[in-house]
């Protein structure tokens, strides 16, 4: 056997300075993975990252920390957390997440031993899954992909430097003489081209696998499967809360970031412009809407994955499926177009429902994207009235003059309040409504007074995100109107709701989001912030249902295209911002919402596959052997015995000349390359290149110790392995022989 | 041969056959693989893989990241999940790559000697094409000394090299010691699965006693030839008695190149034969002489001592154990065959110790007070130990 060049090996030294460094670089990723969840932990993480990089420029730097201070840690890590603990009650995760924190860099700091390695390992793998099933964010597809790799390398070069009788711990000797440069040149010249292919190899061959095990491992159905961690937040966006101001909604317009996404298997039944509902708003307080408290005393608290209304929709031929997912943040209250036959959660929830309101929510407000599905989901546009409802009938409106405080009316009376105090101008205002009908009050039903008032308001108003209401006495909504300014959707909404009221008709102010776009790269609905919107209900006693009515400018249009049923195409975006949100979405479907009917599909996919390539295989068959039967069966003569005889010998002299030239081409190919790249790249055959080329540059006669090293220069340079001399004596006598001639 | 070592002289090296760890070492690559594959599923005998300290912990986690994906569905510890048993497969596909095309032996000294140290050595060579190996503990062990060892491949071993992995082996006591690679085992890559693979390859080699101070010195008997005379006779002494042509076998050094020169034929040259007192030693052991253990150590060094120092002197024309026929030493091999037979001497039961070895140049040993040993030479003594 030929004996090959030995390639550089790194020290010892230099793989207990590469593990160590390699477990800051763990820290700092596991840190990354923390920075966005907001558990409180952000004034913990900024110094520590910090810190951790500092120490990873500067890794002596841990050595300067006395002894005391390292004995001291641990019990002031362990005093700290039992405070926070107990400060943080009743939230867990958040001290866990600080302890977690303290103990890596505790780790991380230190001149670990191969136990200290392997804890670092764990609790950097601890956080980064933590963060993971928090935020169930496409970012950590990324930092799992970065970690994995990382962490493999780190237990690799435990393993390694675990191979000796020396102590595998690391020392504070090792860095006197550290420099960052002469490591990475080293690291450089140990890498070479297979070592990196194979690790590429295998970095793949782990997603491959990980993949594949991902989509095999057998899921089960678990309806009552525990909700693992759920972080929630304290924030929500005010607009979708149950009591909002004026302008709450109108501050939502401004964010453009994807409020949810919904994927729908069908989209026949999908308008083009949705309405999403989200809060229906009944009482008025003067300066905005609430849900009165005793419609949310209505609403039923309930724990469980699947819910069924009582009042469903109306059972389609088909099961459509629409699924949500619902960022973190937002709402307590679910988005939905109608009606629907159940409502589905990934797990166990925390919920309430309104089933006279058709409102969803869950009790908490998620931080990380939430994904509900709901069935056979009606595009409503009508709901139907509650069993109170009907005493609406033929009441009138309500004057109150404390709007705030005092008797407070229960629902559904709250639909009928209207301020006292401008009382006339109210009704002023309806009156020149029904006016313009040309009709008496009692002759105007409902749904035409709405298409009146919608219009006398859209008469004296245009639509403007900023507005200023004049200053003034009496109710904001009738100032507002009585301005004549521009207005947002909420000042639409509102002022409606208080002409229908004057008049009668029972009204609410339903907050949610409207239209949205249609991703045209994975057919998806994604509706952002911007679409927040504000619209109300009112309420035909004849039909008995709560019908919509949008009284903003430039939504009768839309409207009306749905209400006549034609086709309206989605307002589809190709844009680069909505192809990276199909990634997102990617994620959603594939891995985070990946589910037994998914794997289920999966495999139906891959027998159908495989039952088409067989069929296609078989077709291909036996086509062939009808080719070959009908070719034998031509009656055989001399000329079809030549052009067999011909077509034999031209395809065996092609192969021959292929299969030769080849061979040929495969052995020059790898004697050049391997040589050349063994001569570029190999550091004693460069070195020794190096002084030749001195030696040459420098033109001197040639005398006998020259010759010497310059024919053992040359066998270093070109020679094989086995016939070297030993390299350091060669070079120390070409250096002495260059300062000689100089 | 290791720096810093004692050998004894005329020691060679001698090895075991090269081993492999039993697969992937047919030539044919779908052998290979089928071999392999069947592995999967039986497993060879002394085959062994055990989860490490730090296997126990990721299969531990994994199993509560798998309880924890599946009671609470969420699809991203299932991808933790997926991920640490694609680490663990990746692991055992590394573990058998980091093994292919392994091969090794063992070489030892041809013969060691009590009390000094000698290298024994594995050789490993990695026939794999480009990858290197990493990472390797040999099981080492000598049997009658009852010495253990992990010989550990610190260095990467890169396609195409050989390495040594030396071990000091400093017997303590004389036999014929067993030395064996008694198993490869292996963490390689990540340290999660320790793959250990039973091996017993292992040779025999001679322990001589150790060297220990005696004292020697023959009487002049009434039959003694007297030393330092020389003799008229061709022999290996110092005095030239004449040249003659070159015959074939004749040694080099024996060739007078001045005179050859001039004759234009190759001569060379005859030595007188020097005449000194060439002895036989004749071990005995028969157990009723040798109760003490101790003694009969002593008795095994002195005489092999005492046979080494009269052979460099060439004052050593043969040798016998007990009733065995005396054999001639004229060459180092009759010498070390000697001492290989002295490694494994035991007392012998109901051996009565022969009556008419007693010639003037007889060395015979009889113990002496306490652990001391008596040789004697013509029935006198001649020296102790």
């Amino acid at each position: 056997m030929s004996v090959a060049v030995p390639r550089v090996q790194l020290k010892y030294e230099e793989l207990l300075q590469i593990k160590w460094i390699m477990g800051a670089v763990l820290m700092l990723l596991s840190l990354w993975t923390l920075f966005p969840l907001e558990l409180g932990a952000s004034w913990l993480l900024a110094p520590v990252a910090v810190i951790t990089a500092a120490v990873l420029l500067f890794p002596g730097w841990p050595a300067c920390i006395p002894g005391w201070a390292w004995k001291l840690a641990a019990p002031a890590i362990i005093l700290f957390t039992a405070t926070d603990f107990l400060l943080s009650r009743p939230d867990i995760i958040g001290p866990l997440v600080r302890m977690i924190v303290l103990l890596a860099m505790l780790r991380t700091l230190s001149y670990r031993g191969r136990r200290e390695d392997l804890q670092l390992v764990l609790l950097c793998l601890f956080m980064v899954v933590m963060a993971g099933v928090l935020s169930l964010s496409l970012n950590f597809a990324l930092q799992v992909i970065l970690f994995a790799p990382a962490a493999m390398l780190l237990l690799f070069l435990v393993d390694l430097t675990g191979y000796t009788n020396r102590e595998d711990r690391v020392k504070p000797e090792i860095w006197r003489q550290f420099a960052w440069s002469r490591l990475i040149r080293r690291v450089l010249a140990v890498c070479n081209r297979h070592l990196v292919a194979f690790a590429a190899l295998l970095f793949a061959l782990l997603l491959s696998l990980s993949s594949l095990l991902f989509i095999m491992m057998p899921r089960f159905q678990l309806d009552q499967a525990l909700p693992f961690l759920s972080m929630q937040s304290n924030r929500s966006v005010a607009g979708f809360s149950d009591n909002i101001s004026f302008g709450d909604v109108v501050d939502i317009l401004e964010d453009n970031r994807v409020a949810f996404r919904v994927d729908v298997d069908a989209t026949d039944g999908v308008p083009a412009v949705p309405y999403w509902r989200m809060v229906v708003l009944d009482e008025y307080h003067g300066s905005g809407f609430r849900l009165s408290r005793s419609a949310r005393s209505d609403m039923i608290g309930l724990s469980t994955a699947y819910y069924t209304p009582p009042m469903r929709a109306p059972p389609s031929p088909d099961t459509t499926r629409w699924t949500f997912y619902y960022e973190g943040g937002i709402s307590t209250y679910l988005p939905r177009v109608g009606r629907f036959t159940g409502l589905r959660f990934q797990n166990r929830q925390d919920q309430s429902q309104h089933t006279t309101l058709f409102l969803s929510a869950t009790r908490e407000i998620s931080s990380s994207v939430l994904f509900y599905q709901v069935d056979d989901m009606a595009a409503d546009t009508e709901w139907p009235g509650g069993a109170r409802d009907r005493e609406l009938a033929g009441a009138g409106a309500i004057y109150r003059k404390e709007l705030e405080g005092g008797d407070s009316l229960s629902y559904p009376a709250t639909t009928l309040v209207v301020p006292a105090a401008d009382r006339e101008t109210i009704e002023s205002y309806t009156a020149g409504i029904y006016e313009e009908l040309g009709r008496s009050p009692e002759d105007v039903a409902p749904r035409a007074f709405a298409d009146a008032a919608v219009r006398w308001l859209q008469s004296r108003h245009g639509y403007a995100l900023q507005t200023r209401v004049p200053s003034g006495d009496g109710d904001l909504l009738v100032r507002w109107m009585r301005s004549q300014r521009d207005g947002h959707c909420e000042l639409f909404a509102g002022a409606f709701t208080l002409l229908a009221r004057s008049a009668g008709i029972p009204a609410r102010v339903v907050t949610g989001f409207v239209g949205g776009t249609w991703n045209g790269y994975e057919n998806y609905f994604m509706v952002r912030n911007r679409d927040a919107h504000a619209w109300v209900e009112a309420y035909d006693s004849e039909t008995h249902s709560w019908f919509r009515v949008d009284p903003t400018p430039g939504s009768d249009s839309r409207e009306q295209s749905d209400s006549d049923g034609e086709v309206v195409a989605f307002l589809v975006d190709r844009t680069f911002s909505a192809y990276l949100d199909s990634l997102r979405i990617l994620w959603y479907r594939r891995v985070v919402n990946f589910d037994q009917e998914q794997q289920e599909q999966i495999v139906g996919a891959f027998q159908a596959w495989g039952s088409a390539l067989a069929d296609d295989l078989r077709a291909r068959g036996e086509a062939i052997r009808d080719r070959i039967s009908a070719w034998f069966s031509t009656p055989w003569d001399g000329r079809r015995w030549l052009e067999l005889l011909r077509n034999a010998l031209v395809a065996v002299a092609s192969w021959l000349v292929l299969r030769l030239g080849l061979v040929m081409l495969y052995r020059r190919l790898r004697r050049r390359r391997g040589h050349v790249a063994e001569i570029t790249r190999h550091p004693i055959r460069r070195r020794a290149g190096k002084y030749l080329r001195k030696l040459a540059a420098q033109s001197a006669p040639a005398y006998a110790p020259e010759e010497a090293v310059r024919a053992d220069l040359l066998c270093l340079r070109y020679g094989p392995g086995e016939s070297w001399p030993e390299p350091t004596p060669v070079f120390r006598r070409a250096r002495t022989l260059l300062r000689g001639r100089s | 041969m290791a720096v810093g070592t004692q050998t004894t002289p005329g020691s060679r090296e001698v090895s075991t056959e090269w081993a492999d760890p039993g697969f992937f070492a047919q030539q044919s690559r779908a052998r290979n693989l089928f071999r392999v594959l069947r592995q999967l599923v039986v497993r060879p005998e002394g085959h062994k893989t055990m989860p490490t300290k730090a296997g126990l912990v990721l299969i531990l986690l994994a199993l509560g990241i798998g309880s924890s994906a599946y009671n609470t569905a969420s699809n991203i510890l299932f991808m933790t999940l997926a991920l640490l048993l694609s680490c663990l497969l990746l692991s055992g596909l590394l573990s058998w790559t980091n093994f292919k095309g392994l091969r090794w032996r063992l070489i030892t000294e041809s013969h060691l000697r009590a009390g000094e140290p000698a290298p024994v050595c594995i050789e490993l060579r990695n026939e794999k094409k480009w990858l290197p190996t990493y990472s390797l503990w040999f099981g080492l062990v000598a049997r009658t000394n009852q010495f253990d060892v992990q010989l550990p491949l610190e260095r990467r071993l890169d396609a195409g090299q050989i390495t040594r992995l030396e071990w000091l082996l400093k017997p303590s006591v004389r036999c014929v010691e067993t030395v064996s690679i008694t198993q490869l085992r292996s963490q390689f890559p990540f340290g999660f699965l320790s793959k250990v693979i039973a091996l017993d390859q292992g040779r025999e080699v001679a322990v001589w006693p150790a060297r220990i101070p005696y004292r020697f010195k023959p009487g002049q008997g009434p039959f003694s030839r007297r030393e330092g005379v020389s003799h008229r006779r061709s022999g290996s002494g110092t005095e030239l008695i004449n040249l003659r042509q070159y015959r074939s076998g004749d040694p080099p050094r024996l060739i007078h190149w001045k005179a050859s020169a001039r004759q234009r034929r190759l001569l060379v040259r005859e030595m007188a034969e020097e005449q000194r007192e060439t002895y036989l030693v004749f071990v005995e052991t028969p157990e009723s002489l040798w109760r003490s253990k101790d003694q009969f150590e002593t008795l095994c060094s002195f005489a092999a001592a005492l046979a080494e120092d009269l052979f460099r002197q060439e004052q050593l024309w043969g040798v016998a154990v007990n009733g065995e026929p005396v054999r001639p030493v004229r060459r180092l091999a009759d010498l070390h065959g000697f001492l290989d037979r002295l490694s494994g001497l035991e007392p012998v039961a109901g051996f009565q110790p022969s009556s008419h070895m007693n010639g003037a140049t007889v060395i015979r040993f009889a113990p002496g007070a306490g652990k001391e040993v008596h040789a004697y030479v013509g029935g006198r003594t001649a020296g102790s130990a």
